[in-house]
């Protein structure tokens, strides 16, 4: 079975606006989760609606530093003394988005929240697209979201040097059908992880033999992302990319799914 | 191969009711439970409820490690691997795949790096190294050389259960030649502070299924299970302790932190473990239910159980033993659920004295026994944002 890319979209938590309908039902939500949701109902617009098959609706989402302010909210009330928010603590848990995007669109399907400092849009897109390929999903949204925190800007800066990253979100849906481009040959090989060097960074994205410095590490997912908001019409032998980062290295290719897909860049 | 069984060649356990998966299962049918009063440690003072810790004769010395939780979790596996009597310089030569499930492991929570960094201080970033290491399939597959597929599940109190059928997936994908899967955490005060703050926390012994339940208790603890292909097994001349037969996942898409009230999501997930295990209700002789103790969640188990028509099966919670073990919970209860079908035989949820009339389902009460009719079971997981997961296990003879 293919995999096809059905829609994609990214933001900046500095560009994000959320559409009228979700400022409601996302009140109460950390930033984290209204970048997910966000992202969420921009792709899943641009598709089938999930009620007329909701059980085949997935969703992946993948994050490296994952709800750091809101846990960081729960710790301060914990060191202050205070009694700790339920609303604050529910949100702190790194499904919780997860969680709402489930609810809000009516996704019944797996949701699987998964953690790695290391390529985590990439290792989601492989289990996405291995979850469809095996038929056990029709569509999956895989998602990376990034939220950060003051205290890992200034750890940071102080380790390795170098400014804040910013925070955001990367959203492609994958679908068995539909005539976007196919994802074939996702391979990823892990090196041992040296701490300090997650933060130094060092990811360089080739395409076309054109390496590109990845700066933050939602960079290459948003790279990519941006490609094909720019050109998704992929022809001839496709287009291949691979990611070489000082914790290991990855390729895959989208090849012509003979149409233009739907995608945008937030 | 993307569907079928995978045989369970090994398993490791470690919780508070033992250190070991045979120290667990005896205290389990003993009936025994060593829940300990924790107060300002990790509660917001005065208050003070039970908490399952690993007892410190129960942790076995390790190299040093990054924290509690990755000490756990090792224990687990390396028992999981012992079990399966697989060297760790076997597995240099083999794709190992690596999926264990977490919730507190993931955090940064150093409470001091934290005040003195608010206080405009500039702390020691020791702490901040240490976080940026503790990735806990990131340290088990440098920990052990293993190269493979890895993941770390964050799906809150599911994420066992979740590893272990991600786990099996990639066996069935041919992504790797032989996984560990299985969960862990250690206690944590955000967990307690948190818990209790949703009015969730019992200050007595938990009660699963009982008329006078009250919450439940956080525990720690950490599970794995060592899973491969049938036909691999064979070849390398392995035991095959039981085979994991489906799991299935799905979310409630009802709530942040409550279940559907009537199990919707649960049943769903139930529902496709059957289906990828090609089973039906009839053919599973028990259920190793979620079990928290708290209200909700005990009674959507229950609806969701008289739905599915499993009213004749025997039905129990650990958790009376464990505790809530969160991220660890699903593959704890994996590890529990296949011991009891080896043995044949299951014993009632302690802390249940009184069953709930109101539930709608009878459940195997403390100090009862039954001998199981079958040797396949169901290990079912509830968590926060309405996610689901069930496993449908066999016990090998």
């Amino acid at each position: 079975m293919t995999v096809h890319l059905a829609a994609w979209y990214q933001v900046p938590l500095s560009e994000l606006a959320l559409p009228p309908p979700l400022l409601g039902k996302l009140r109460r939500a950390d930033a984290f989760t209204r970048l997910g949701v966000a992202a969420a109902a921009a792709v899943l617009e641009r598709t089938t609606a999930v009620e007329s098959e909701a059980a085949g609706y997935g969703l992946i989402l993948a994050t490296a530093y994952g709800t750091m302010e809101t846990n960081f909210a729960v710790l301060e009330q914990i060191v202050d003394g205070q009694q700790t928010s339920p609303t604050l603590f529910s949100h702190s848990v790194f499904n919780a988005a997860a969680g709402y995007i489930a609810t809000v669109f009516g996704i019944h399907g797996a949701a699987l929240t998964l953690t790695d400092f290391s390529f985590p849009f990439f290792r989601a897109l492989a289990e996405g697209a291995a979850a469809v390929a095996a038929g056990n999903l029709r569509h999956c949204l895989v998602l990376q979201v990034e939220g950060y925190s003051e205290l890992l800007a200034e750890a940071r800066q102080r380790l390795v040097g170098g400014g804040a990253w910013p925070p955001g979100v990367v959203c492609w849906l994958l679908s068995a059908t539909g005539n976007g481009p196919l994802l074939v040959d996702l391979s990823l090989t892990d090196r041992p992880l040296e701490p300090l060097a997650l933060l130094r960074g060092g990811e360089r994205l080739f395409c076309g033999g054109v390496g590109q410095e990845m700066v933050h590490p939602l960079a290459a997912a948003m790279a990519v992302t941006a490609d094909l908001g720019r050109d998704a019409m992929v022809t001839g032998e496709g287009r291949a990319y691979r990611l070489e980062a000082p914790w290991g290295q990855l390729a895959f290719r989208l090849e012509s799914g003979n149409g233009l897909g739907p995608g945008e860049v937030g | 191969m993307l569907s079928g069984p995978v045989a369970i060649s090994g398993y490791g356990l470690v919780c508070a009711a033992g250190g070991t998966a045979l120290a667990a299962e005896r205290a389990l049918l003993a009936g025994h439970a060593r829940p300990e009063a924790v107060g300002a440690d990790f509660f917001p003072p005065p208050f003070t409820a039970p908490c399952f810790r690993v007892a410190t004769a129960d942790l076995r010395p390790a190299v040093a490690l990054a924290n509690r939780t990755l000490h756990l979790a090792l224990q687990a596996v390396l028992e999981a691997l012992a079990h399966a009597a697989l060297p760790t310089a076997e597995l240099a030569e083999k794709r190992v795949g690596i999926a264990m499930g977490t919730t507190v492991g993931c955090s940064f929570h150093n409470e001091e790096y934290y005040r003195r960094w608010r206080q405009g201080e500039r702390p020691e970033t020791g702490p901040v190294s240490n976080y940026l290491g503790a990735n806990l399939a990131t340290c088990l597959q440098g920990l052990l050389g293993l190269h493979g597929p890895r993941a770390v599940v964050v799906n809150a109190c599911a994420s066992g259960a979740d590893a272990i059928g991600l786990a099996a997936a990639w066996l069935r994908q041919g992504r790797c030649d032989l996984a560990i899967a299985g969960g862990a955490d250690e206690l944590s005060r955000v967990a307690c502070h948190g818990f209790k703050s949703l009015m969730l926390v019992a200050e007595e012994p938990c009660r699963p299924f009982d008329r006078q339940r009250r919450g439940l208790n956080l525990g720690e603890g950490a599970a794995a299970l060592v899973l491969e292909r049938d036909e691999d097994l064979r070849a390398r001349g392995g035991r095959r302790h039981g085979r994991l037969l489906g799991y299935g996942i799905a979310g409630d898409a009802h709530h942040p932190t409550a279940p559907h009230p009537e199990g919707r999501g649960l049943q769903q997930a139930v529902g496709r473990a059957l289906a990828e295990a090609g089973l039906v209700q009839g053919q599973l002789a028990m259920v190793n239910a979620h079990g928290t103790g708290t209200a909700a969640n005990d009674q959507a188990e229950c609806r969701a159980l008289h739905a599915l028509g499993l009213a004749d099966r025997p039905v129990v919670s650990t958790k009376g033993a464990t505790g809530h073990t969160l991220g660890a919970a699903g593959a704890i209860e994996a590890v529990l659920t296949l011991l009891a079908l080896r043995a044949g035989r299951l014993r009632g949820t302690i802390g249940c004295s009184d069953p709930d009339p109101q539930l709608a389902y009878p459940v195997l009460a403390e100090g009862e026994e039954v001998s199981l009719a079958g040797r396949i079971g169901l290990s079912q997981s509830l968590a926060f944002g309405g996610s689901n997961a069930a496993l449908i296990i066999e016990g090998g003879e």
